[in-house]
């Protein structure tokens, strides 16, 4: 072997691969077409909306390591079942059925796609969702919850409702984000997303000032971008098929 | 030193041993950084692991946290210590293969003390929270552009010893080691610009991502890795690689299957079909090449077993030739697109990982570093007991990892996420047991790699044993101690001169 033929080879052999997996795809994924919803000739096109602080919020979520345990993907039924996990997917309750696969278009607004390394944690794809389910329950609001979950992710405080039994959440081994909050000194009632009041036995040590654990710039723009995740639009292959039957049985009566 | 069937001529010595005392200071530098650099990383994984089974260990402190850990431990796992490993053994074996003395140690130098700068900003901007969040890619992004140029300043001068080599013959080790030359930039420098610089589709990104991780180990660190177990076998049992002729065949294989490896990391995301399954196809098939490598090595080696119960280096390469073929064997079953319902999100990535940065690539890289300093410094290794220290907790620890991570612990958390009726609490339970033994493999391959640490510092400060007589990991006792007599080098000096 020459250093010519190797030279040769190793272009060729690499070039080829670089250009089939990495030059051409990322061209290609650079104009996808837009989806239709149905096959009609005037049917409308998908357009995907999204709220919240996606951007800003992304890169904090990168930078503190998310992705290591939780991922971002609703793979195909036949990669996996996670479709069926209660509220993975999207939601079905007695309204419908909005589940579906992740879609191309459902990272828009982020530069990278935040797949995921593990599942030490819940996937995230539809974490608005739960967030909002489970703030109902609760009797808080679901940016609260979120926040009081950043902060202490093991939490065993929370109740169902004024009277109802605690929540286990003990088992959990999300980290928490300490960093991501502040104590400050308050006067009147306070900010209404603190996450802990001093009580009163420590507020007399203290000299009489109150104080409250409150959430940084960080963990507001997080707890946004986390409330935003709610990829279950409707999309042709959505598992959309209850409200019809019931438009269509209310159009009966 | 090891014995050769056929004696060198005073010639030869002389201009091998003008080759080892040109290229000292870089060669040790590259191997002492990269040493703590490793012991820097096992530290982070120590603490990364014990939060995933303890999540309330030191979550006070923000930048340690496992988010930032994590990524904090790989990348100094890789860029600290794998990449300088990596150049020590590279920029050595190329000069004496290629039998020119380096003349720019000068250059070697300094372009290894701003790498070690750019690793040590990089791996506080993760701490920090500036993390990119992109994996193997997490140091700020900053940081690339000056790892690039100072690779480029390592690297050319091996490109230009092995252009400027003595005799015709040129070994399957040198193309090897020149074939990563050229791989490393050009995965880097693709993965970056795609990844960081362009405006490509946020799942492009993602999957060139993973492309990128799977090209760095199969592209950089399995052939220098490949080049050293070649040269090393070859060198300390006196014969020539099994079947050598065929050698050529195993990189090519190489070349052409691996670099379409690696998309299979996002398998199932809405990217382009034939991306996630030509990756698991190669990451299937490049169990080929690997094997093939594998078994050429250990058929080199066979019958010799005096030689390999005796001399570090070659126990390290063959320790490190059978993390190889396992190696090759689970690329197989965990990218299997059967398999990968269980082990995509699960531990198998990271063990699989773990497994070709130190069953496979460090390992031989030890074995590599046991040779080469006792020549590049012409002091032998102080302790035979440190080195087996060094060798069975290493062991001990891949094999762990090995079973908990990848194996066991894979398929049991990824069945438990699969297995949807039941409440996410079951997932987080099933990886308990697992978490904890990963902890206790890191904690074996901390002790081990502390003693390796301290042996090189100490062989670098040129405290070696003055002997001629090679450090040897089983001898007969002997009325002259268990090395033989002291300070016969030295003798030999005087008497030359």
């Amino acid at each position: 072997m020459t250093l010519k033929s190797f030279l040769i080879g190793m272009f060729a052999s690499f070039g080829l691969a670089w250009l089939c997996m990495i030059a051409i795809p990322t061209a290609k994924m650079a104009s996808l077409p837009p989806v239709k919803m149905s096959a009609e000739e005037d049917a409308e096109y998908y357009q995907r909306k999204t709220a919240g602080r996606i951007f800003d919020g992304a890169q904090i979520y990168a930078a503190n390591g998310c992705y290591t345990c939780h991922s971002q993907l609703i793979r195909p039924t036949y990669l996996g079942s996670q479709i069926f996990r209660k509220d993975f997917a999207g939601v079905s309750n007695a309204d419908g059925d909005t589940r579906r696969e992740t879609h191309y278009d459902d990272y828009s607004g982020e530069k990278y796609a935040q797949i995921g390394l593990t599942r030490m944690g819940p996937d995230l794809s539809n974490f608005g969702h739960r967030a909002e389910a489970y703030a109902a329950k609760t009797g808080i609001s679901a940016e609260q919850w979120v926040l009081g979950h950043l902060y202490n992710p093991r939490n065993n405080e929370i109740k169902l409702g004024e009277q109802g039994e605690k929540i286990d959440m003990g088992w959990s081994n999300c980290p928490a984000q300490p960093q991501m909050f502040e104590e400050k000194e308050f006067v009147g009632q306070g900010d209404p997303l603190a996450i802990a009041v001093s009580q009163a036995g420590d507020v007399e040590q203290a000299g009489g000032t109150q104080t409250q654990v409150v959430p940084r710039e960080d963990a507001l723009v997080l707890a946004s971008y986390l409330l935003a995740l709610k990829r279950d639009s409707a999309l042709p292959e959505s598992m959309d098929h209850a409200p019809k039957t019931a438009a269509a049985a209310a159009d009966k009566n | 030193m090891s014995t050769q069937s056929i004696a060198p001529s005073p010639e030869d010595i002389e201009l091998r041993s003008e080759i080892d005392r040109s290229l000292r200071h870089p060669v040790m530098f590259f191997f002492t950084s990269g040493a703590a650099w490793l012991a820097v990383s096992l530290v982070l994984g120590i603490i990364a692991s014990i939060k995933t089974h303890n999540p309330a260990f030191l979550s006070e402190c923000a930048f340690i946290q496992y988010g930032r850990s994590f990524p904090a431990h790989l990348n100094t796992l890789v860029y600290g210590w794998g990449a300088q490993a990596a150049f020590g053994v590279m920029i050595w074996l190329m000069a004496r293969l290629s039998r020119k003395p380096s003349r720019n140690a000068g250059t070697l130098l300094v372009a290894g003390h701003v790498w070690n700068l750019a690793v040590m900003l990089g791996t506080g901007g993760i701490l920090m929270g500036h993390g990119t969040g992109k994996h193997w890619m997490e140091f700020p992004t900053f940081v690339w552009p000056v790892l690039l140029a100072s690779y480029a300043a390592i690297a050319i001068w091996v490109l230009i010893s092995f252009r400027v080599r003595h005799g015709d013959h040129t070994y399957i080790s040198q193309w090897y080691i020149l074939a990563a030359c050229i791989w490393f930039p050009w995965i880097y420098l693709t993965a970056n610009l795609y990844v960081n610089v362009f405006d490509v589709h946020p799942l492009m990104a993602a999957a060139i991502n993973g492309w990128f991780r799977q090209a760095l180990v199969l592209l950089f660190f399995v052939p220098i890795a490949i080049a050293s177990a070649y040269y090393i076998t070859a060198k300390i049992t006196g014969r020539a690689v099994y079947n050598y002729s065929y050698a050529a065949g195993g990189f090519w294989a190489l070349a052409i299957i691996a670099p379409w490896a690696g998309m299979d990391a996002v398998m199932g995301a809405p990217i382009p079909m034939f991306l996630q399954y030509t990756g698991a196809a190669a990451s299937m098939l490049v169990a080929v090449p690997l094997i093939y490598a594998g078994v050429s090595v250990l058929k080199t080696t066979s019958g010799q077993n005096e030689k390999l119960a005796n001399s570090p280096s070659l126990r390290f390469t063959v320790a490190g030739v059978f993390g190889l073929l396992a190696l090759a064997v689970l690329g197989v079953i965990l990218a299997h697109p059967g398999a990968i319902r269980y082990s995509q999100f699960s531990l198998a990535g990271y063990g699989y990982d773990v497994l070709a940065l130190y069953g496979f690539f460090s390992m031989c890289m030890f074995g590599a570093i046991y040779f080469i300093v006792p020549r590049v410094t012409r002091r032998e290794w102080l302790s035979r007991r440190l080195i087996r220290t060094h060798f069975w907790f290493s062991v001990y620890g891949v094999c762990l990892i090995l079973l908990f991570c990848t194996l066991l612990g894979a398929f049991q958390q990824g069945a438990a996420q699969e297995n949807f009726n039941q409440p996410w609490k079951q997932a987080v339970n099933s990886t308990f047991p697992f978490a904890v033994g990963t902890t206790f493999a890191w904690c074996a391959i901390l002790w081990a790699n502390l003693f390796f640490f301290i042996h090189l510092t100490l062989m670098w400060l040129r405290l070696g044993r003055r002997s001629s007589h090679p450090t040897l990991l089983r001898r007969d006792h002997s009325a002259l101690g268990p090395h033989g007599p002291e300070g016969d080098v030295d003798d030999l000096e005087g008497a030359q001169a």
